[in-house]
């Protein structure tokens, strides 16, 4: 049962980590480039 | 071995920094948030079980969220708080989180040093940092300073350089240009905390992991602003503090926040250790 509820929460987490973090990753892309527009003007 | 001149003013102007950053609304993000929601169970939890009454945060910290906001819970059931910090600004910016959580009595602030405190030996029940210890080469005054002005318990919280955040966070600083401020990647493990406490003569209590949400560890970076502009073109709202009492869609008590919860409770050991975004060791002096 340990392992089943275990298991379940690895995936839950994995499921819910994939599109969070893709979009963090995005905001820091467009923050990055932001800051670089930015020191360039 | 005393810590470094260069260090000393790299954590002042990455304090000062952050509190420059820090919402004057105590709307801190759902991941500070989260972050608190976790920790403070963690506290009221150890709170209760040893007895402890009087706490020194030194050096308080004052990251994403509000300055000064870690000790909050240990002051809510009781407990009597001294908060240090080498920046006044850091303080001055504490004081009114505290009064806005009508807790201003149960705490004290102290400007000092973070290797040479105005307190007496064995002053504090626990005396604990969060994310301080890996800022420096070496950290041995600190955690010796910490030693002799607890009673009982000495408590190190450090990032976790280990979860896939880290390295993500390095290219953002090296894209943007930024100083690398958050310290030695070699400190921000189990095994380095734990080594630091035994050889100051301590005995490790507890250690693990802590805060494990489903999402990248974005350190310090600042995204509220870019979720709240974003969904206020959807006319929705992006509002999160942490707050107690009656259970609300946006707050520490909300149900997604129990839902985030239950699954980190039951995420498996090694995996909590790898992808935890703080780890920890409390230990006792013999």
């Amino acid at each position: 049962m340990k392992l089943v509820h275990k298991t379940l929460a690895l995936l839950a987490w994995l499921t819910i980590y994939v599109p969070t973090t893709s979009f963090v990753i995005f905001v820091m892309i467009k923050l990055s480039l932001f800051q670089h527009r930015q020191r360039r003007h | 071995m005393s810590i470094d001149m260069k260090e000393r003013d790299a954590l002042l102007r990455f304090i000062e920094r952050n509190v420059s950053m820090s919402p004057q609304d105590l709307d801190e993000g759902i991941g500070t948030v989260y972050e608190r929601v976790v920790i403070d169970d963690y506290f009221r939890r150890l709170q209760a079980e040893r007895g402890i009454h009087t706490v020194l945060e030194s050096p308080a910290d004052g990251v994403t969220g509000v300055p000064g906001i870690n000790s909050l819970e240990f002051a809510r059931n009781g407990g009597e708080v001294w908060l240090t910090n080498p920046s006044q600004k850091m303080l001055d910016g504490a004081r009114p989180v505290w009064e806005q959580h009508g807790l201003v009595d149960s705490v004290h602030f102290a400007r000092c040093q973070v290797d040479s405190t105005p307190f007496d030996d064995g002053a504090f029940d626990l005396v604990w940092n969060y994310c301080m210890f890996e800022r420096f080469r070496d950290a041995t005054s600190l955690v010796s300073e910490m030693k002799r002005v607890s009673r009982r318990y000495v408590m190190i919280m450090t990032q976790n350089s280990r979860n896939f955040g880290t390295p993500i966070h390095k290219i953002y600083h090296a894209v943007c240009d930024l100083e690398w401020d958050h310290g030695y990647d070699c400190w921000m493990t189990l095994g380095a905390i734990r080594e630091a406490v035994l050889d100051q003569g301590l005995h490790v209590e507890e250690e693990g992991a802590i805060d494990i949400p489903p999402w990248m560890d974005t350190w310090d970076m600042p995204l509220r602003g870019v979720l709240k502009r974003l969904l206020a073109t959807f006319g929705q709202e992006w509002h999160w503090r942490t707050e107690t009492g009656q259970t609300s869609r946006n707050s520490g008590n909300s149900r997604t926040v129990d839902f985030l919860r239950s699954v980190e409770m039951n995420l498996p050991e090694w995996f909590r250790r790898f992808q935890a975004h703080h780890l920890y060791v409390l230990a006792r002096k013999r």
